[in-house]
C-alpha cells in the first residue's frame, strides 16, 4: 500500500515471480504487536535482499495465533542467493537475533508454490466494496 | 494494484489439503475463480499451487474491507451461475479433501513490494 512506484499494470506483468514461499507462523499470541514489528522490519530487508514481498499478514477474527509471509522469486536459486544476502545483511541480522531473544515465534512451517496463472493480484470488480 | 484501489483491511487466507494427483483438477479451479472473484466482489490476491516439498498444500487469498464485505461476496458466490458450477465440479471430482481459513490483516507497508536487487525477482 506504501508501494512507492506502484504500476498501472499487475506486477506480475513486471516481475516474473515463478515461485512463492509461503511462511505459516505459529506466533505466541501475547506478542502480536512484536509480531507486526518484525514483520514491518522486513520491508526493507526482503526486497533489498532480492525478495518480491507479496505480503505480511497479522491475525484479524478468529484464530488469534497464525500469522503469515508470502514472499516470491522467479527460481529456487534465488531464493537460496536471498536467503544468503540475508545471513550478511545487517538489519535481517539484528532482526533475526531480536526473534530468537523474545519467542515470538514458535513455529514456522514453508510451502513452495506456483502462483496460477490469471489469479495474481485482481482488484473487486464492483465499485467500491472489498 | 488492489491495494490502491480499494481498501484491503482483511485477508482470507485459505490453505487447501489437496488430492495430490489432481493437482491439474485444482488448477482449473483456481483459473476459475480468477474471473468469479473479483466479479462476486473480492480482491484476489492469489491463488497457489503446490511447487516444490510439500505436494497436496495449496493456498488462495482473498482480500476484503470488513467481514461485512466477506458476508455479502459469499452470498454473491451462491447466485453466480459459474462459481455454483465450480464448487460442483470440486465437490464431484473430490479435488479438495480439507480447508482451513484465517482472517488476517495485512501489515502495513507489507503489501506487494517487488525487489529492488536488479535483475532478481
Amino acid at each position: 500500500m506504501d508501494r512507492v512506484d506502484a504500476p498501472a499494470t499487475p506486477a506480475t506483468e513486471r516481475v516474473i515471480m515463478t515461485i512463492t514461499c509461503v511462511i505459516r507462523y505459529q506466533i505466541d499470541p501475547s506478542q502480536r504487536d512484536g509480531f507486526k514489528k518484525h514483520a514491518e522490519n522486513l520491508i526493507s530487508v526482503i526486497p533489498r535482499c532480492g525478495g518480491h514481498l507479496v505480503g505480511y499478514f497479522l491475525p484479524y477474527e478468529g484464530t488469534n495465533d497464525v500469522a503469515w509471509g508470502l514472499i516470491a522469486f522467479d527460481s529456487l536459486a534465488s531464493y537460496e542467493a536471498y536467503r544468503a544476502r540475508l545471513k550478511t545483511d545487517p538489519e535481517a541480522r539484528e532482526d533475526a537475533a531480536m526473534m530468537q531473544t523474545t519467542h515470538m515465534i514458535l513455529r514456522e512451517e514453508r510451502n513452495f508454490v506456483e502462483v496460477v496463472e490469471g489469479t495474481f493480484n485482481l482488484p473487486s470488480a464492483l465499485g467500491g466494496k472489498g | 494494484m488492489a491495494a490502491e484501489g480499494t481498501a484491503m483491511t482483511i485477508t482470507c487466507v485459505i490453505r487447501y489439503q489437496i488430492d495430490p494427483f489432481q493437482r491439474d483438477g485444482f488448477k482449473k479451479y483456481a483459473e476459475n475463480w480468477g474471473r468469479i472473484i473479483p466479479r462476486c466482489g473480492g480482491n484476489l490476491v492469489g491463488y497457489f499451487l503446490p511447487y516444490e516439498g510439500t505436494n497436496d498444500v495449496a493456498w488462495g487469498l482473498i482480500a476484503f474491507d470488513s467481514l461485512a464485505s466477506y458476508e455479502a461476496y459469499k452470498n454473491r458466490l451462491r447466485v453466480d451461475p459459474e462459481a455454483r458450477e465450480n464448487f460442483a465440479m470440486a465437490q464431484t471430482k473430490r479435488l479438495i479433501l480439507r480447508e482451513e481459513r484465517n482472517f488476517v490483516e495485512v501489515a502495513d507497508g507489507t503489501f506487494n513490494l517487488p525487489s529492488t536487487l536488479a535483475g532478481t525477482a
